[in-house]
């Protein structure tokens, strides 16, 4: 059955059979739109109209109309979280994050990775919300494997969005001095930037043509503590990093030389559901760039 | 028909395959346009999903509004470092821990600037509590020598902003008057149990000096939680909640 409308489509997107596949032209390009979040911690309804900063602003259902305007007008979305979606009104009291992870759902988010926030009712209580999820969590510096979560989230997934193939992983902070060790039990912690120079390797062995991080590292810091700006310069091969925790509202994303002697985009929107970020990537058949130099290829 | 679509569907994809062979290059990324999105009320809710969230929004506020106590009159942080409103959150929490952990409370201490609303006089609601405790602060039993408590009360003496449990603070300008902890004078050669949210336990409100107390236990219990918790069971022995400035720290 899905074939059988795959195959009429063919027909009807090719015109009518007599002109000779003007889609394929070596010109065409592709896009795919990025959209993503971050700490929207619980922010169901929007900032009540109080005179402060955010008043009137963020709303789940706002939200929902913002990106299904945009999913008609694009045909190819990508829909990310940064994490820290639990806490912070008393939705996440009550409830206990099962609001925030199917209304994520519904708006159909293709993943998210896990802020410290979302460790805030324990391991199990996680583990209680993710049947909500109908998206995946990718966390690829944590190892759930002593803990309740083992098996429960992805260290990385390829996305196919009309044939790009798109590499996500995921990057979480220090939880120690963060969360309560009750609250994450035996989580390990793994090196950021070890892990994510393995999960650049994995991606592009399996010919990803853009690399994603989804990091919950904080988009700066002064000390030594790793943040996405560090990660950038250290980490060749990641195209975009999607940030979180420090809050940080960025009106353009950052750009960072990395080893591989191209640039790495970090974004972030601040928080609460105040803002969506939107990144639309171009991608070109380019006869002339070999596979080999692809890495670290101008991103302008 | 339908044979046919499929056998030129075939052939449509054989020129495919044919063409790329010459031109089929790996897709590259070659170029980026970024923006942000503001989520502003000029944006219509989704209907379907604010009917979604609706039935969430009706149980919660009836939550909100349900009454878990009442108060004898309005408590508040008015005062000079002690206040109603302090003294009480201070005696809850010592009282809290105290059964939770089955352990001895020396010493409880809340940061004034902490509580975010009053309690008013007449019934408590949960909303009530989650304005009084809007953040999410864990609180952690302290393990303070007696040096520490010197300090403690040094700064409570500058800063005028505790609510203390447990501790007798007299002073004139910044001088030290007298110092009693639970009614005695301070020992030397003990140590004393300290109960205190972990934001002050980090050094936030200029605390630093609490950094690097020994922790005896950084509990997953929430203030906002224990004041629940504490309005809620003197309601059930019938007691209305009630405080007051009764001269815990004399300040002239």
């Amino acid at each position: 059955m899905e074939r059988r409308t795959f195959i009429q489509k063919s027909l009807i997107g090719a015109g009518a059979l007599a002109i000779p596949l003007p889609s394929y032209s070596s010109q065409k390009s592709k896009k795919l739109c990025v959209l993503h979040t971050n700490d929207m911690h619980s922010r169901i309804e929007p900032f009540p109209d109080d005179g402060s900063t955010f008043a009137n602003l963020g709303g789940m259902a706002r939200r929902a109309t913002l990106i299904q305007e945009i999913r008609r007008k694009e045909s190819n979305v990508i829909l990310l979280d940064a994490g820290d979606i639990f806490q912070g009104t008393p939705y996440f009291n009550l409830y206990g994050g099962e609001l925030e992870f199917k209304l994520m759902s519904q708006m159909a988010y293709d993943a998210a990775t896990l802020g410290n926030h979302d460790f805030d009712n324990g391991l199990e209580g996680l583990k209680k919300q993710l049947p909500h999820a109908s998206f995946p969590f990718i966390c690829s510096n944590y190892d759930f494997s002593e803990t309740p979560l083992k098996n429960h989230f992805l260290p990385y997934k390829v996305f196919d969005k009309a044939r790009i193939k798109v590499g996500v992983f995921g990057l979480g902070i220090e939880l120690e001095g963060l969360v309560p060790s009750v609250s994450f039990g035996a989580t390990k912690y793994l090196d950021p930037i070890n892990v994510a120079k393995d999960m650049v390797t994995t991606l592009q062995q399996l010919n990803c043509q853009i690399i994603i991080c989804l990091s919950h590292l904080g988009y700066s810091y002064k000390s030594q503590k790793i943040d996405d700006q560090k990660l950038a310069a250290k980490v060749g091969g990641i195209d975009l990093i999607i940030g979180g925790h420090t809050h940080t509202f960025l009106d353009s994303p950052t750009e960072v030389k990395n080893p591989s002697g191209g640039i790495t985009l970090v974004n972030q929107a601040g928080r609460s559901g105040v803002r969506m970020g939107r990144i639309d990537f171009e991608f070109d058949r380019n006869k002339k760039i070999k596979k080999a130099n692809a890495e670290g290829l101008a991103i302008k | 028909m339908k044979r046919n679509f499929r056998f030129s569907f075939t052939l449509l994809l054989c020129a495919h395959l044919a063409l790329c062979l010459y031109s089929c290059a790996p897709l590259q990324l070659s170029n980026h346009q970024a923006t942000y999105l503001v989520i502003g009320n000029e944006i219509e809710e989704d209907s379907e999903t604010a009917g979604f969230i609706a039935p969430y929004k009706r149980d919660l506020e009836q939550e909100m509004n349900s009454v878990i106590g009442e108060s004898k009159k309005e408590l508040n942080t008015k005062g000079t470092g002690e206040s109603s409103l302090g003294n009480l959150v201070a005696d809850l929490q010592k009282k809290f821990i105290e059964n939770k952990l089955e352990t001895t409370v020396d010493i409880s201490v809340i940061n004034n600037g902490g509580l975010r609303n009053i309690i008013p006089e007449g019934p408590i609601t949960v909303g009530n509590i989650y304005e009084l405790s809007p953040f999410e602060n864990f609180i952690y039993l302290l393990e303070m020598k007696a040096e520490d408590l010197r300090r403690l009360a040094k700064y409570s003496i500058e800063k005028k902003n505790l609510g203390i449990q447990g501790i007798y603070i007299e002073a004139i300008g910044n001088e030290i008057q007298q110092f009693k902890v639970n009614g005695e004078s301070l020992d030397e050669n003990r140590t004393y149990v300290m109960a205190i949210n972990d934001y002050l336990a980090n050094g936030g409100d200029y605390m630093d000096f609490l950094q690097e107390v020994k922790r005896l236990e950084k509990t997953n219990f929430l203030l906002r939680d224990m004041l629940l918790e504490e309005i809620s069971s003197l309601n059930a022995e019938g007691e209305k909640v009630d405080a007051s400035i009764e001269g815990r720290q004399i300040y002239r």
